[in-house]
């Protein structure tokens, strides 16, 4: 067991160097360079910048010095915003992107599957449909749709909410609401199948053979072994909640790190790409990294070689 | 019982997790600072009673009084590699200047009197005692070296270039070059309170009034990379100090009392900008009463706050460019034809255009723009002087005589037979749209259906324009302060004109850029407008761009607000008073 | 509680064995793939959602053809009408007609879906399978892969595609295809993992079945349904995915339009006009909803574990063996 933790560890740091490099050369790859904007420059000014930042340089010698800042935890200053350096980008916004996902996670891991059991036992009456139903809507409707209605009918028609920014905990409300609607519907959904699944297994029919209390073949072997496939996606999900969500930033001027994502790609800024991107593939990466071991600890039966 | 206790159970950790993630106080709003921002509409006011607030320049200083609107957030403030004009409007406020213009007018700030030599090339600076907010002493030094700093080849500053154009330091392009020292460029501190500017020649346009910060080389080479990122990077001999940033959310700026002219302007004690991106949520804010002011309303909200908008004429310019250029000899041949250029420019029609996808900017049907100076320093350009070109509404019969023409010049017989041209344009909302509309409209006037749009992110819109790999461009283009800067563009070796450098030049003609040249030099105001109107009308005629829309702005200020004055590049507080 | 007098042995009654057909047969014969069939046409909801995803792809290819309008024809006179007789959704900002908008837009999102879901989806099974099944070395290599791939922006080679191959509906699929292999392999391998252990795939390796034969002949029938299942619902997000590159401005190369774009060029203006902002979101949100339901459907009618409850007498209720109702509660 130890040496898998300590194999999967190291194969973890391995493939964090391997998306910082593999994102450093195909962003390259992109044509232009972040100092082309609206500001008409000739070419021998741009060429100037691009000297002064290095960016002259070949490229393998620019991604070696990028590599040995990134082993001290150095990110660099962004190409675009002098000054503004990558690591107090991600120091500001990170916790407020992570405020958010985090409030939107225990809102709506929680409620999404307690909606899915409760669907899942009364699977075929009223109260399943209306969850399925309602589950099926939260994640069909694209998260910028549901953003500008909540916006409006909450926010601006009843006035319940603030509509925008992120000033005190009910700014949050809205947002964090939007960003539920998907959390909710998706783990209703996966929660009611996995329940559904599990429940016709023979270990359940024997269980109630032997008379055992509903509650508590509910509790102690139907979701336990429910819950197993959907700790697999919870890495992955919980680490792009927290990087921030473009789409639910722009439209309640969150000051979080989602919109810098695309920004930043959008205006060649290959600093603040690759900090954020390494940032963000670390998290990921680890996360990944615990939900395996605890995959692996919850389900004896799984022993990934 | 048990499944609901141990339901609650679950609910009742969820709960208490969730309580404690929301307790984190990552919130960008509580500032002492400022009133309390609720939903509540309109002024809940600061604490300080109202005192009789007259419009007149002198205010007690010991009121506080705040005034929270929303704007741009800076690029940077590093006053070296500042590119764009959202950064000078905070350096307005944050920094001294030699002379300060304020609604139109430059006034001298720390500059107490100059001089200039006969030959209009030396121009001598006194300064008055003024300071940084430590209490540093400003020098001539720091003036000079603000400006050298930007003409440093190694300091990589963008805005080298616009300096040698405009100004055109002695020596200082050769300074850029690499090819001489910094003390050769004419820019020198003669002494602590002497400041010598000289010219390679005398620039008509050019009145000495130069509105240039003080930086200190110290504090640069302390502050390396970090120069500008955050409030403690930063120098302030100006009106106010920034007190906070919070990154995409606001900046708080307080009054410095250390500043020159401290008691004589700049009344508001506080000032807030709030960013946000999103046009919708600025307008709530506004209709809220947490900001005051609004300094860009979205188009498409011009009617719900039609009670306080403004309107600011005179922004960028947005023009068609054909490239004449283009490595596919069919293709450069016809974007090269200038019948071709009058057709496709004929057909549209401004006026609907611009309603109907940017009302808040005007119609473009030449160069220079509305709000530029024209024979006296209190008339227009735009109205001394009317070219012959297109009309606004277009004018569809001779675009479509001009088509016939053009085919017929470059031996087509229809125009179905024009090989597909590629529209190249910004991946940019506004810019989408107008692609689309003045696509179609080629294609139902004129019956041009081989032409599609590109639509690029815009550092490989400019690469790929920067590298003549386009057919048709949308450009914009900022229009200056005086139309001898727009026209310059368009010279042979000029800033967009011949844009690598390798002088392959979009537009060459020899009399326009005699006629521009010698502008530079005609100090007789009237004389020079008249060779600038003359050099207009060639390059609408001849020049490979067809002039289309004209940026506008509308602001929305509330009516407590007194002494507003809009710019587009500084924040002009100067006098502006809060009577909440 | 029962005590001894509430039962009395005059109670039961004796059942002759004889007397009730135990060779009769009390269900159709069929085999699998019928009966699913079967029951998903008996199944209302799911015959609703396929009548809606009909109907909404019929309009998609025919709407624009019958109507007098282009669907870029600019009308500048014409601009922000709300739906009336002429314009059925209304015009947008520069006088387009909505309702031709929409269906060609529709077109576009269905297709890109399609094709942007099946492509990948194929992809992402195999090497899933590959990954799930071999486990060790290879699994290991190929989930860095996806890890490494997942955490890439996808706008960086969103935009290298858009550069290389135009701004049509062809870079879009292949944009989607690169973006959605990589979940469906993930969520693929866990499946083929969950039953590579099991008994049945043990007993068949036992016996010495190749691992070719243990994989298409044991495994995927089991899990045959989650891909049929998963198809149906990796549709709905790969047309979801292009509504949010639409929102970044990734969306299809003007003057062609999506319901993605439409949608999101709408959030900014459900103020100013509503029509504009409600119609494409509610098309979208419909498509994406009756692909998304249909799936669940899908699920309900595949597992051969569901069907007593809902073969006879529909969905509710179930007979016991001598024909009474009871609850289709366990």
């Amino acid at each position: 067991m130890r040496r898998y933790i300590v194999r999967r560890f190291f194969i973890s740091v391995v493939t964090v160097w391997t998306i910082a490099t593999v994102c450093f050369f195909l962003l390259r790859l992109l044509p232009g360079n972040p100092f082309l904007s609206t500001t008409i420059m000739k070419q021998d000014m741009v060429d100037k910048m691009m000297r002064y930042y290095g960016l002259d340089k070949p490229l393998w010698q620019q991604y070696i010095t990028y590599m040995g800042n990134l082993l001290r935890g150095d990110f660099g200053y962004s190409l675009k915003y002098a000054g503004r350096s990558v690591n107090y980008v991600i120091k500001s916004t990170f916790p407020t992107s992570a405020q958010l996902g985090m409030q939107a996670l225990f809102f709506g891991i929680p409620t999404g599957t307690l909606l899915g059991i409760i669907s899942a036992k009364r699977r075929g009456k009223e109260l399943d449909y209306a969850f399925n139903a309602l589950s099926v809507i939260g994640i069909s409707v694209p998260s910028f749709i549901i953003a500008a209605l909540l916006q409006y009918i909450l926010g601006l028609k009843l006035g319940w909410f603030p509509v925008a920014q992120w000033k005190s905990f009910s700014h949050t409300i809205l947002p964090t609401l939007t960003l539920s609607f998907g959390i909710i519907a998706s783990h209703c959904r996966s929660m009611r199948t996995l329940m559904l699944e599990v429940d016709q297994q023979d270990y359940l029919k024997t269980a109630r053979a032997k008379g055992l209390g509903e509650t508590r073949i509910v509790f102690f072997h139907q979701i336990r072994n429910a819950i197993i496939p959907m700790i697999t996606g919870l890495g992955t999900e919980i680490a792009g909640l927290l990087m921030g969500s473009y789409v639910v930033e722009k439209i309640f001027s969150i000051p979080g790190m989602g919109s810098y994502f695309v920004t930043s790609i959008q205006g060649l800024d290959y600093t603040m790409v690759l900090g954020l991107v390494v940032f963000q593939g670390t998290f990921v990466v680890f996360a990944n990294f615990l939900v395996d071991i605890l995959y692996v600890i919850v389900d004896p039966r799984i022993r990934i070689s | 019982m048990k499944k609901l206790r141990n339901l609650l159970l679950v609910l009742l950790v969820a709960t208490l997790l969730f309580g404690t993630i929301s307790g984190c106080n990552t919130y960008s709003g509580g500032s002492t600072s400022t009133p309390d921002q609720s939903t509540e509409p309109t002024s809940s006011g600061t604490d300080n009673e109202n005192d009789d607030n007259g419009s007149g320049t002198e205010q007690p200083t010991v009121k506080e009084t705040t005034f929270t609107f929303v704007g741009d957030q800076p690029n940077t403030l590093n006053m070296i590699l500042s590119v764009s004009n959202i950064d000078s409007h905070i350096f307005y406020l944050t920094s001294a200047m030699l002379f300060r213009p304020y609604d139109g007018v430059s006034y001298p700030e720390v500059c107490e009197d100059f001089t200039v030599s006969e030959d209009k090339t030396v121009y001598t600076y006194k300064l008055r005692d003024a300071q940084y907010s430590d209490g540093t002493p400003i020098t001539a030094e720091h003036f000079a070296y603000y400006l050298l700093a930007r003409l440093d080849p190694e300091m990589g500053s963008p805005m080298a270039a616009d300096l040698i154009n405009t100004y055109g330091f002695l020596n200082a392009a050769a300074y850029n070059a690499g090819e001489c020292s910094r003390e050769d460029v004419g820019i020198k501190a003669l002494d602590e309170k002497t400041l010598e500017i000289t010219l390679e020649r005398p620039i008509a346009t050019f009145d000495g009034k130069l509105d240039i910060y003080p930086l200190r080389e110290e504090f640069v080479k302390e502050k390396g990379e970090a120069l500008g990122g955050t409030p403690d990077d930063l120098e302030y001999s100006g009106p106010y100090i920034l007190k906070e940033w919070v990154l995409d959310g606001y900046m708080d700026f307080v009054k410095n009392p250390t500043y020159i002219d401290a008691d004589k302007s700049f009344p508001t004690t506080n000032i807030r900008m709030v960013i946000s991106s999103d046009h919708n949520t600025r307008v709530t804010m506004f209709e809220n009463g947490e900001v005051d002011c609004l300094m860009n309303v979205g188009n498409d909200y011009l009617d719900i706050l039609k009670d306080y908008i403004e309107h600011n004429p005179g922004g960028g310019h947005q023009a068609i460019q054909f490239n004449r250029l283009n490595q596919d000899p069919a293709k450069a041949a016809i974007l090269g034809n200038k019948n071709f250029r009058k057709a496709l420019s004929y057909a549209l029609n401004r006026e609907a255009i611009v309603a109907a996808t940017n009302p808040s900017s005007a119609p473009l049907t030449r160069l220079v723009s509305s709000n530029h100076a024209g024979i006296r320093e209190d008339s227009l350009f735009t109205e001394d002087f009317t070219p012959n070109t297109v009309p606004a509404a277009g004018d569809v019969n001779k675009a479509k005589e001009y088509l016939d023409a053009a085919l017929q010049e470059l031996g087509y017989s229809s125009v179905s037979e024009l090989p597909t041209l590629e529209y190249l344009t910004f991946e940019v909302p506004t810019y989408r749209l107008i692609a689309e509309t003045v696509i179609d409209q080629w294609k139902q006037l004129l019956g041009l259906e081989n032409i599609s749009i590109l639509l690029l992110p815009v550092p490989q819109a400019i690469q790929a324009m920067m590298t003549y790999d386009y057919d048709i461009y949308y450009t914009s283009l900022s229009s200056g302060d005086d139309p001898i800067e727009i026209l310059s563009m368009w010279v042979t070796g000029g800033t967009v004109n011949d844009i690598t450098g390798s002088g392959r030049n979009l537009f060459e003609n020899e009399k326009y850029d005699e006629l521009v040249a010698e502008a530079i030099v005609t100090f007789d105001r009237q004389k020079r407008m008249e060779l600038l109107a003359e050099a207009e009308q060639i390059i609408l005629e001849e020049g490979p761009i067809e002039p289309l829309i004209v940026d506008g702005i509308y602001y929305a200020v509330a009516p407590y607000v007194e002494g507003f004055v809009y710019s587009s590049d500084y924040y002009q507080f100067n006098y502006l008073v809060v009577n909440k | 509680m029962i005590r001894d007098n509430d039962i009395k042995n005059t109670d039961f009654k004796f059942i002759d064995i004889g007397s009730m057909d135990t060779e009769s047969i009390v269900r159709p014969s069929t085999s699998y793939w019928p009966d699913v069939w079967m029951r998903l046409r008996r199944n209302r909801l799911a015959m609703t959602c396929l009548t809606i995803i009909a109907v909404l792809t019929l309009l998609a290819i025919f709407a624009p053809i019958l109507s007098d309008y282009e669907y870029d024809a600019t009308n500048l006179s014409k601009a922000n009408l709300p739906p009336c007789a002429e314009h059925w959704f209304g015009t947008d900002s520069v006088g387009r007609d909505l309702w031709t908008r929409v269906w060609v837009g529709a077109r576009v999102s269905l297709m890109v879906g399609l094709v942007g879901a099946i492509i990948p989806f194929v992809i992402g099974t195999i090497v899933g399978a590959i990954a799930g099944w071999f486990g060790g070395w290879i699994d290991m290599i190929i989930m860095r892969i996806i890890d490494v791939g997942l955490c890439i922006p996808s706008m960086i080679y969103v935009i290298l595609i858009i550069l290389y191959l135009g701004g049509g509906a062809k870079s879009l699929i292949v944009a989607m295809a690169i973006m959605g292999w990589m979940g469906s392999a993930r969520g693929f391998r866990a499946r083929v993992l969950q039953f590579k252990n099991r008994e049945f795939a043990l007993a068949a390796k036992t016996l010495g079945a190749s691992p070719k034969r243990i994989v298409f002949r044991h495994i995927l029938p089991n899990i045959l349904g989650n891909i049929a299942v998963g198809l149906a619902s990796f549709i709905p997000s790969v047309i979801f995915m292009e509504a949010g590159l639409s929102f970044i401005g990734l969306g299809i190369a003007p003057p062609m339009t999506s319901l993605g774009q439409l949608a999101s060029d709408g959030a900014g203006k459900y103020r100013t006009f509503f029509y504009q902002f409600a119609i494409p979101s509610l098309v979208i949100s419909i498509i994406i909803f009756a692909f998304f339901m249909f799936g669940n459907c899908l699920r309900d009618s595949l597992d051969p574990k569901l069907r007593d409850q809902m073969l006879i007498n529909g969905r509710r209720g179930r007979k016991d063996m001598a024909g009474k109702k009871v609850s289709a509660d366990e």
